[in-house]
């Protein structure tokens, strides 16, 4: 009997190759290319530096490191790289290492130069600008000086005419031009922001005796030093000394201030200013052509950039995978150890006998089947449907090597159970068309880079769909579109007690006694439109969907627990059936499948009994009479039974177990005794002792832990199992609620602009706290009864997944 | 008695057997996905057939009728 995919793991086997050691390289690549085997470590002891292929790993990394500053210099040049299409030839590591290095040394190169111009650059503008605005100061203050000076003189002449003025004052203003003191002066720019404390610093340093003239620079001006643009002023300081100069000079460095020779004479100012004009046109103009030869060089680089970077990566990974290879003593062949699909036993020969013959080996590699008591990673083979489903399942925990997987009910169960705590068709349509959305677009989004979010719902496209179908499905059978009832499937089949022929519209008493059942069909798909809006809908609904997740609970735990049964009988252990399997149906069954029952029964006799009543004293006082509850004939007896079996099934899930591993260990022992000698682990790869203790206490606990566990779940997953109903009435709730009071309320009104605010704030509430916030409560709520309730039952989840060397797989992280 | 009931049973019935024999002859994979499919469409039937049941029964004979609220409300 074919096995139905999925059910359980892939059947794997653990490989040995034997490779000689020049077509190691070229066998690991094509088995990376075909993807479909897991190497193991060989040598876990060894440090990364003692391995063989240390050095070609460490070159592929300098090569990469290399691959990046080059990506880094094009984003920060503003080119964007365009890929010419790879040239076919295999480029060979080792051309293209020198060739990487050259290229670096070169880019190296120009950047250092076109720094360098830049700051010779930005340092000639600074200049430039001082030369203009000093000069400006300069013949400014020596027109005022000329000025003064010539009133000064006139001011003298004048004076010269008075016989009474004293002798001395004559004299000292003869000598004064003699006793002229020569001033210095410093020229530069300095940064706006550090102007005032500039200004201060000096005033105090000198002791006041220096005179500042600044004058801003309008457009903010390249730092030689920083390369950005900052605002500056430029300033020239007198002082008088040769103590004041050295004092200026050093609180000229210690603010960053520029300092730029200032020439007095003004003829040679304007020769000065020539000059510097034409040297900065040069610079300019070299400045141009060396980010012009640069963006070349990177344009060059770009288009073989991303087909360089894959061929690195893929190297690198190659050369790891090597270090992993043991190597053999005579040191001319490679032994490799691995786990691979048994359907892949011909693919994988296939790659070997190309590698060996692409390498011009005289040796074929050597490939047999291992026999080991390691467990084998878990394998399923999924496609894009059902991988995002298996994927949820992985998330909680990866399946045991061939143990049943739930993922496989998990396909329909969970958006199953996502719609019926969503159930709204309206609703339902427009995740139907969001799922349309991403699937028809699957292939641009697949080749894209989308945001987390939008990652996580394309990856989940399929699961969207399946939940919007579900939704519609049960939408329909809730009667709710936005919350609206509709007559889809026929009128109603209540009327008016009064006169039963005719709409209840009129009707008298169906406000006080409320309508009554027309014949013996109820409606025939779904609920009621009678029923919305209507004052006992909450007790009529609530009371439905309490008892429809009861039973769709109970229905999910029994499935969960067949499957343990059929796990037990997959590893063929009949002490599961018989003490683990058929207790808990037999506990489950009398409790819970009895409430069910009587549900049902219930329904289906419109008796008025009280189950909650029924289901308490059937464990409180089991032998009284029913009374007004009774449900059917001999539910007395009947009860009496099942607590009996209820109680029973405890210590036959607790006791029996243990005690019979107990007794098969002894007997084990005992057949093993003289034995022990003649015993050799001839087959096992992995020379672990097995250790073969049994510690009974350590296995009583267990499974007592185990029995609590279940017996108490019983009633706690069931109880779980209600939030079903409880997220099914918050979304109809809501959905009323925004549909009666905000677009009801605002089309009470005449005016079409409250009726426009209206549609609106109602699309936006549905949007965002219906369409968004339910969708992820109801998926979070699904999930968990999956994972907690549903695998609870049977589910191991220990294992490990799959993780094959493969090309696609490699991500961007391993550089 | 109640021939909606029977009706729309039957109806499930049908849409089952027609999913899985259609897929069996119809479908052109491994044998092992045709088993997978099969039984995917009949969880599918099986559990929109129990809320079906489910509602269908809690209306057939119900303990509290509607009792609509006053238009002046």
């Amino acid at each position: 009997m074919v096995q139905m995919e999925l059910f359980r793991s892939q059947e794997m086997n653990l490989v040995q190759l034997i490779i000689p050691s020049e077509s190691a390289h070229d066998t690991v690549t094509y088995l990376a290319q075909l993807g479909l085997l897991q190497f193991k470590d060989l040598n876990p002891d060894k440090s990364p530096f003692q391995r063989t292929y240390a050095n070609q790993v460490k070159r592929c990394g300098e090569m990469a490191r290399k691959l990046r500053y080059f990506k880094d210099q094009t984003a920060k040049a503003g080119l964007t790289p365009a890929a010419r299409p790879a040239m076919d030839g295999d480029v060979d590591l080792d051309e293209l290492e020198v060739k990487l290095s050259e290229l670096e040394s070169e880019l190296i190169e120009i950047l250092a130069n076109t720094e360098k111009l830049k700051r010779t650059h930005s340092e000639l503008t600074e200049l430039h600008l001082v030369l203009k605005k000093a000069g400006a100061f300069f013949s400014s203050a020596r027109d005022n000086a000329t000025e003064a000076q010539r009133r000064e003189l006139e001011g003298l002449s004048g004076s010269n005419e008075d016989i009474d003025r004293p002798l001395l004052l004559e004299q000292e203003m003869q000598t004064e031009p003699s006793k002229q003191v020569r001033l210095g002066y410093v020229s530069g720019v300095v940064p706006k922001s550090k102007a005032l404390p500039f200004e201060r610093i000096l005033f105090r340093a000198t002791r006041g005796n220096m005179f500042l003239k600044q004058a801003p620079i309008e457009e903010p001006v390249i730092d030689p030093a920083s390369g950005e643009k900052v605002e500056k002023i430029v300033f020239v300081v007198f002082f008088a000394g040769e103590r004041a100069r050295l004092k200026v000079t050093k609180i000229c460095e210690a603010f960053g201030a520029n300092r730029y020779p200032f020439p007095e004479e003004g003829s040679r100012q304007s020769a000065l200013q020539l000059q510097v004009a034409s040297r900065l046109d040069e610079l300019q103009q070299t400045l141009d052509a060396g980010t012009h030869h640069r963006d070349n060089v990177l344009t060059t680089i770009g288009y073989n950039l991303e087909q360089w970077t894959l061929l690195v990566r893929r190297e690198k990974a190659v050369y790891h995978t090597l270090n992993m290879l043991s190597i053999d003593v005579t040191r001319k062949c490679l032994v490799a150890e691995g786990w691979c699909p048994v359907s892949a036993k011909d693919q994988i020969q296939d790659a070997l006998q190309r590698a060996a013959f692409d390498a011009n080996s005289q040796v074929p590699t050597i490939f047999q089947f291992l026999h080991t008591k390691e467990a084998p990673p878990t394998y399923f083979k999924t496609n894009k449907f059902t991988g995002a489903f298996q994927e949820i399942v992985d998330a909680y925990g990866v399946a045991r090597y061939q143990e049943a997987n739930p993922g496989v009910f998990t396909i329909v169960t969970f958006p199953f159970l996502f719609a019926v705590m969503f159930g709204d068709w309206g609703h339902g349509i427009i995740l139907l068309l969001a799922s349309f959305f991403l699937l028809w677009n699957e292939k641009k989004f697949m080749s894209q880079k989308l945001g987390d979010i939008m990652d996580m719902a394309f990856g989940g496209r399929y699961v969207i769909l399946l939940m919007s179908i579900f939704s519609i499905y049960t939408g329909f059978i809730y009667n709710e579109f936005f919350s609206v009832p509709f007559r889809i499937f026929g009128e109603s089949a209540y009327t008016c007690r009064d006169h039963p022929d005719t709409h209840w519209d009129q009707c008298e008493s169906a406000t006080s006694v409320g309508l009554i059942k027309l014949g013996d069909q109820p409606y025939p798909f779904g609920l009621d439109p009678a029923w919305h809006g209507s004052r006992s809908e909450l007790p009529f609904t609530n009371s439905l969907k309490m008892k429809m997740s009861i039973l769709l609970g109970v229905t999910q735990m029994n499935v969960g627990i067949m499957l343990s049964y059929f796990n037990a009988k997959f590893y063929s252990n009949s002490l599961n059936i018989w003490y683990e399997f058929v207790p808990q149906i037999l506990f489950l069954g009398s409790l819970f499948g009895y409430l069910s029952i009587l549900i049902i029964v219930k329904w289906c006799t419109g008796s008025q009994a009280d189950l909650y009543h029924v289901m308490i004293y059937m464990f409180l006082s089991p032998l009284d009479d029913l009374g007004d509850n009774q449900l059917f004939w001999g539910q007395g007896y009947l009860q009496v039974a099942l607590l009996i079996i209820a109680f029973v099934a405890v210590p036959w899930m607790l006791l029996p177990k243990p005690l019979i591993l107990k007794k098969q260990h002894e007997q084990k022992l005992a057949g093993r005794s003289y034995g022990v000698l003649g015993e050799s682990d001839a087959e096992s790869v992995d020379g672990d002792d097995e250790h073969e203790e049994f510690e009974f206490g350590e296995v009583f606990v267990h499974q007592m832990i185990h029995t609590i566990e279940f017996v108490l779940g019983a009633v706690s997953n069931t109880a779980s199992y209600l939030r079903l109903w409880a997220l099914s009435l918050a979304h109809a709730e809501l959905s009323a609620v925004f549909y009666e009071r905000v677009l009801m309320l605002s089309f009470g009104y005449d005016n079409i602009l409250i009726r426009f605010i209206g549609i609106v704030v109602f699309a936006i509430a549905t949007l965002g706290v219906l369409l968004v916030m339910e969708t992820l409560s109801a998926f979070l709520h699904a999930l968990r009864l999956h994972w907690v309730e549903f695998q609870n039952k049977f589910y191991m989840g220990d294992g490990y997944k799959f993780h094959p060397f493969a090309f696609a797989t490699l991500s961007e992280e391993d550089d | 008695m109640a021939s909606g009931f029977f009706l729309t049973t039957l109806y499930f019935i049908f849409a089952s057997l027609v999913g899985t024999f259609g897929i069996k002859w119809l479908y052109d994979k491994a044998p092992s996905f045709t088993k997978l499919l099969i039984l995917l469409v009949n969880t599918a039937i099986i559990c929109c057939y129990l809320i079906w049941v489910i509602v269908w029964m809690a209306q057939w004979n119900p303990l509290v009728v509607p009792i609509l609220k006053n238009p002046n409300e």
